[in-house]
């Protein structure tokens, strides 16, 4: 376009600037996820030192040091040992992979369902998964002993409520409206079908139920964090995987077939992942919630929309929120824990209203 | 590459919308359709693009039928440039063209698609507008944006539905240079859907005239832009006139009741 030697070196010159200011904000923003893994590092690292058992900061770590380095057993480490190796550990790494499950999936959830509203819990797992627990608490299909048989419970009723919101939107032609309103619709029906349940279970049946839905990371253990972290890696694997072609979806599934997405194959697929990673979460900790809606809009207001960035960091920043709410559900007022699922609201949502009230036009 | 649609018939749900168009578009030729609101144009550039699959009738890349290739493959041929699109997190300027290089690549751009981006923002005077946020821009702005992420495409051939309805003169002028350039320079092709006639006459090789999902005629400007072909197609009452070799169309008179006669003039 042209003609002069002048004009080609001003724009030569125009173009390295545009490249370089390209290039700087992209570093800005890897850093910024590079950076925060040694910060969920830290913090998980002192979790561990935080409780209502008055155990030394010393103490603790040494009991880990001994455990990992030296080999001990844990029935050798005595107290410190057991309260360190089996319950604040697994409930803090718990809450570290649930966390990261959350972020990750809510950030997907939101692009891919078109709607800044969306959670992980938007295909009815929550409530699907409340239900299969309280069928197992309270109708006692099989819940002494068996706390496998309520998370087994949960899990399966999770996927089915995801799949039948699947099957039943892709009938002419899937689209993220038809996913929505399915996904509220099973949403009640699983709602009732607990109220139901739990309407002619014994009191405290219902009150089991009723604080199994509430998220807590209390029922943790190392089998549940092996088989959570194991899916939950590779389920963010995944995701970031796809956080490409996200954002061609960002911008309409017309245009983003035109990019050569294949758009609703990418949706089936980033919303099958997500909702068998959220499943496990939620049969292990019941609906720990707000994390997987806020973690993602707290990252898009530092960083930006890019999901190659906003996957990974979401899940960080799920797992930060995620560790310091349990971290503060423990001790505020210990010995007494209260569950994190609600602990999460309590700290998330000032947070959030002021980022909200804080930037000018809209969240999107 | 010829791109040719053969007897394309399209309907959503019971409206038949394009009733057996018949086009073949090939390298160097900027094709312009023209067509009252309803009258298929976009419809048309859907199934052009794959978007769509033809009720009947297929869509030919050279002799590849359309529907038989994945959309991976369409995106590195075929550009195409939407009316509008809304990001729903808005995205910088810059990262929204650079989405033109994702058919070409894997898992990573490489720094040639960046240099390419960077080539393109400064052909569409978007330098200035780079790192900001596309949702944020006017409409216009954002209309060059769509056609520079086209561009980054480098495709073979060029889709674009009403890539000028938003843009001042200049900008309009600026883009159709541009187009004409790049179907001059390189052997890219171009269809598309303008209004705007005088553009049109002033810049396509052929102008395609649609009239309820049909071609009602074809051709050099000269030859399909008559009064009796406008006045039949729109219903309008039009003075016409020429400067410097070029039909010029003045819009005189909403005519009571469309004539029903056709005129087909041979391409």
């Amino acid at each position: 376009m042209t003609t002069s030697f002048e004009t080609v070196d001003v724009l030569r010159e125009h173009n390295q600037r545009l490249k370089a200011a390209y290039e700087k904000d992209r570093l800005r923003k890897r850093l910024f996820v590079i950076l925060l893994v040694p910060v969920v590092g830290a913090l998980v690292g002192s979790a561990v030192a935080f409780g209502s058992a008055d155990i030394s900061f010393w103490d603790t770590y040494g009991v880990v040091f001994r455990r990992v380095f030296q080999g001990d057993g844990v029935d050798a480490l005595g107290n410190a040992g057991i309260i360190v190796w089996r319950l604040r550990l697994p409930r803090v790494i718990l809450g570290l992979v649930a966390g990261v499950a959350l972020g990750s999936s809510g950030a997907v959830m939101q692009v891919v369902l078109r709607n800044p509203l969306a959670d992980p819990y938007m295909l009815g797992i929550s409530s699907a998964a409340s239900f299969g627990a309280s069928l197992a608490i309270v109708m006692g299909v099989g819940v002494l002993g068996g706390s496998y048989l309520v998370i087994g419970n949960a899990f399966l009723f999770s996927l089915l409520s995801a799949g039948l919101i699947l099957m039943l939107s892709s009938r002419n032609g899937t689209s993220p409206e038809k996913m929505l309103l399915t996904g509220l619709a099973l949403l009640f029906f699983f709602q009732a079908m607990t109220t139901i349940t739990q309407y002619f279970g014994d009191s405290d049946a219902v009150r089991a139920a009723v604080f199994w839905a509430v998220g807590d990371l209390g029922r943790a253990n190392w089998t549940t964090v092996a088989i959570s972290a194991g899916v939950v890696a590779v389920g963010t694997g995944l995701l970031v995987w796809k956080s490409g072609d996200l954002n061609v979806m960002n911008t309409g599934d017309e245009s983003a077939q035109s990019m050569g997405i294949n758009v609703s194959r990418t949706r089936v697929f980033t919303m099958v992942v997500c909702t068998v990673m959220v499943a496990c979460i939620v049969s292990f900790t019941g609906t720990i919630g707000f994390v997987g809606l806020v973690a993602p809009h707290l990252v898009r207001m530092i960083v930006g929309p890019d999901n190659r960035i906003l996957v990974p960091a979401s899940g960080l920043i799920g797992a930060v929120l995620l560790v310091l709410a349990d971290t503060v559900a423990r001790t505020v007022v210990s010995p007494v824990i209260l569950p994190v699922g609600a602990v999460t609201a309590f700290l998330g949502v000032p947070l959030f209203v002021y980022l909200i009230m804080r930037r000018k036009g809209g969240l999107a | 590459m010829n791109i040719s649609a053969r007897d394309v018939r399209f309907a959503y749900s019971e409206r038949e919308v394009l009733k057996g168009v018949t086009l073949e578009v090939g390298p160097n030729k900027i094709v312009c359709i023209a067509g009252p609101n309803g009258s298929g144009k976009s419809t048309l550039i859907k199934c052009l693009e794959g978007l769509l699959l033809p009720s009947s009738g297929s869509v030919f890349l050279d002799e590849i039928d359309l529907a038989s290739i994945g959309p991976r493959e369409i995106a590195r041929r075929i550009g195409y440039v939407p009316q509008s699109t809304t990001q729903l997190f808005s995205m910088s300027v810059f990262d929204t063209v650079l989405m033109g290089r994702k058919p070409h690549y894997r898992f990573r751009c490489s720094d040639r698609d960046i240099d390419i981006v960077a080539d393109v923002l400064q052909l569409m005077d978007l330098g200035g507008l780079a790192m900001d946020e596309f949702n944020q821009l006017s409409g216009g702005q954002q209309q060059r944006v769509l056609i520079a992420r086209a561009l980054a495409q480098q495709p073979e051939l060029l889709l674009l539905d009403e890539p000028t309805s938003a843009l001042d003169i200049a900008h309009q002028l600026e883009v159709m240079d541009i187009l004409g350039e790049l179907v001059q320079s390189t052997s890219l092709g171009v269809i598309m859907v303008v209004h705007d006639l005088n553009l049109a006459s002033r810049y396509a090789d052929r102008i395609v005239l649609l009239k309820d999902g049909s071609i009602f005629a074809s051709g050099a400007p000269h030859e399909t832009l008559t009064a009796e072909n406008i006045a039949s197609v729109y219903g309008v009452e039009v003075h016409l006139s020429h400067h410097d070799g070029f039909v010029s169309v003045t819009p005189f008179r909403r005519m009571r009741e469309t004539s029903s006669e056709r005129r087909v003039v041979e391409a």
